[in-house]
């Protein structure tokens, strides 16, 4: 019986986290930016290509993840596949925050084309929400893995990745040495909530799926609360990704706080896509507990076979020269 | 022309005849196999406890997630209804392993391609049975065309009212059991 979910691992978990910090993080400047908040604009351009190396690190992961990189193109091949979504996607949102940026550099003949930027910038939350979202879909299709197929994952994907996004821009901002900026306090509040509400869909999340679904679902939460990722989901989801931040922002909007909580979100991020990945078990097939050697007992069995195999043959050849 | 297969497991004896002669078919490596037999049961109260076996290995759905999540194509349906894979097209991204309910794909560590059971298409093209059908001393397998009303399996399927494996999937898959 397959124990968890063994095909993704740390470069998808990577990707995913990634990919949701990066999209995030252009979606608030961007909205900020359309929004027309100029006080704190100085940083727009530099959030945005941090936004996009972030994302493209990511992207990286992906390839290395792939078997054959340098057939990485036909992943556009069949645009019907939620994957291939993914990848137009992830283009898009890289391009058009490669041109959000440039509209920060000073020496750019567009740079001050403001009306051409704020449109840029409302395709690029576009492509952010669309990036964000598309995990829980993708994973939705996975018809033997109940644990996915929960109503709220992609709500749980946007609300993680916005709390991510957040944290990665206040971190700028302090870097940037604006924490005197009242939007240190508003980014700060707005966290506050993103994680109040990340705690609450993730719980429903959870009761949801145990109330629900199949006897593999239930058995990921178990894995989960009680089993094998007990300490990735206490942990790192739960304690370090969500209370203790939670705890941060509401004790001050001090900088050492905001550090400490932007910080915290983002290991916690990393976590959650960790723990909601790898504890997806594939529906049973009949008698599949019972295997009397799992697979990797298999591949064991049939290395020591084969070079015992060969030892012979080497015997053999040996007698008859 | 929809090729499909029906397994009877109230003959099949779990003799593993049919993963052996599947791997020997397609010169597969001791530790992967297409097909695979699990033993189920002992199950039930005494004295009313059923024990059987089912050989498992893809199921070549009309509906196939794997096929549909496949972003290269490399996964793909045959006109005969089959399910495919063109390892010159897999790039190796592993969704159709997550995605497949039945847990039957492979990665092949060698080629970079992911593999599975073709149930025989070659063979089937020049008129020979499958490799498990033709290996089974219990004739418990038979392999015919589905969308023939008239054709042996689809009589059998609906005289011993065979029905796919876990069919709430929604995967419409082309190989029918009759259980036991
Ligand atoms: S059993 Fe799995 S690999 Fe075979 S067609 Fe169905 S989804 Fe694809
Ligand atoms: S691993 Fe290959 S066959 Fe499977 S989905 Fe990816 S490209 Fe398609």
């Amino acid at each position: 019986m397959e124990q968890k979910q063994e095909y993704w691992g740390w470069l998808a978990t990577g990707y995913f986290f990634l990919a949701a910090m990066g999209a995030m993080m252009a979606a608030v400047v961007a909205m900020l930016d359309v929004l027309g908040v100029t006080v704190i604009d100085q940083i727009y351009g530099w959030v945005s290509f941090a936004a996009l190396v972030i994302t493209g690190c990511g992207s990286l992961l992906l390839m290395v993840e792939l078997t054959h990189i340098f057939r990485a193109y036909l992943v556009y091949a069949r645009p019907k596949s939620i994957m291939c979504m993914g990848s137009y996607l992830l283009t898009s949102f890289l391009g058009l925050t490669f041109v959000y940026t440039t509209f920060f550099i000073y020496f750019v003949p567009w740079s001050g084309w403001v009306l051409v930027r704020k449109l840029v910038a409302v395709l690029d939350i576009v492509a952010a929400l669309g990036l964000v979202v598309y995990p829980g879909l993708e994973l939705a299709e996975a018809r033997g893995r109940s644990f996915w197929q929960g109503s709220g994952l992609v709500a749980l994907f946007l609300v993680s990745a916005t709390s991510t996004g957040l944290a990665g821009v206040l971190l700028m901002l302090i870097f940037f040495e604006l924490s005197g900026s009242e939007y240190l306090g508003v980014l700060s509040t707005l966290l506050t909530v993103s994680l109040v509400l990340q705690l609450v869909l993730l719980g429903s999340y959870l009761w949801g799926v145990r109330l629900n679904g199949t006897k593999e679902g239930r058995q990921a939460i178990l894995n989960m609360v009680k089993g094998p990722y007990c300490v990735n989901f206490w942990g790192g989801v739960v304690v370090l990704g969500t209370l203790i931040p939670l705890g941060l922002s509401i004790l001050g909007k001090m900088v050492p706080f905001a550090v400490g909580a932007a910080a915290l979100v983002l290991i916690g991020g990393l976590f959650f896509r960790r723990t909601f990945l790898q504890a997806a078990e594939r529906i049973s097939m009949p008698g599949e507990e019972n295997q009397q050697i799992n697979d990797q007992q298999t591949k064991e069995l049939a290395a020591a076979l084969e070079s015992r195999w060969m030892e012979k043959a080497r015997w053999l050849k040996n007698q008859c020269s | 022309m929809r090729w499909g297969m029906l397994i009877d497991l109230k003959k099949c004896v779990g003799c593993h005849a049919c993963t052996v002669a599947c791997q020997n078919e397609n010169h597969l490596p001791l530790a992967m196999k297409y097909c695979k037999v699990y033993k189920v049961g002992p199950e039930g109260e005494y004295p009313n406890l059923t024990s059987y076996n089912i050989p498992i290995a893809c199921m070549h759905c009309q509906e196939a997630p794997c096929v549909e999540g496949c972003p290269s194509g490399a996964s793909h349906h045959r006109e005969d209804g089959t399910v495919s894979i063109n390892p010159k097209k897999c790039v190796g991204c592993r969704f159709c392993l997550l995605v497949c309910p039945y847990g039957v794909r492979h990665m092949n560590k060698e080629t970079g391609a992911v593999e599975k059971c073709t149930l025989c298409v070659e063979r089937l093209e020049t008129g020979e049975v499958t490799r498990c059908t033709e290996t089974c001393q219990l004739k418990a397998r038979h392999v015919g065309d589905l969308d023939d009303p008239d054709s042996e399996l689809v009589r059998i399927i609906h005289k011993e009212n065979a029905r796919p494996l876990y069919e709430h999937l929604g995967t419409k898959p082309s190989i029918y059991y009759i259980m036991p």
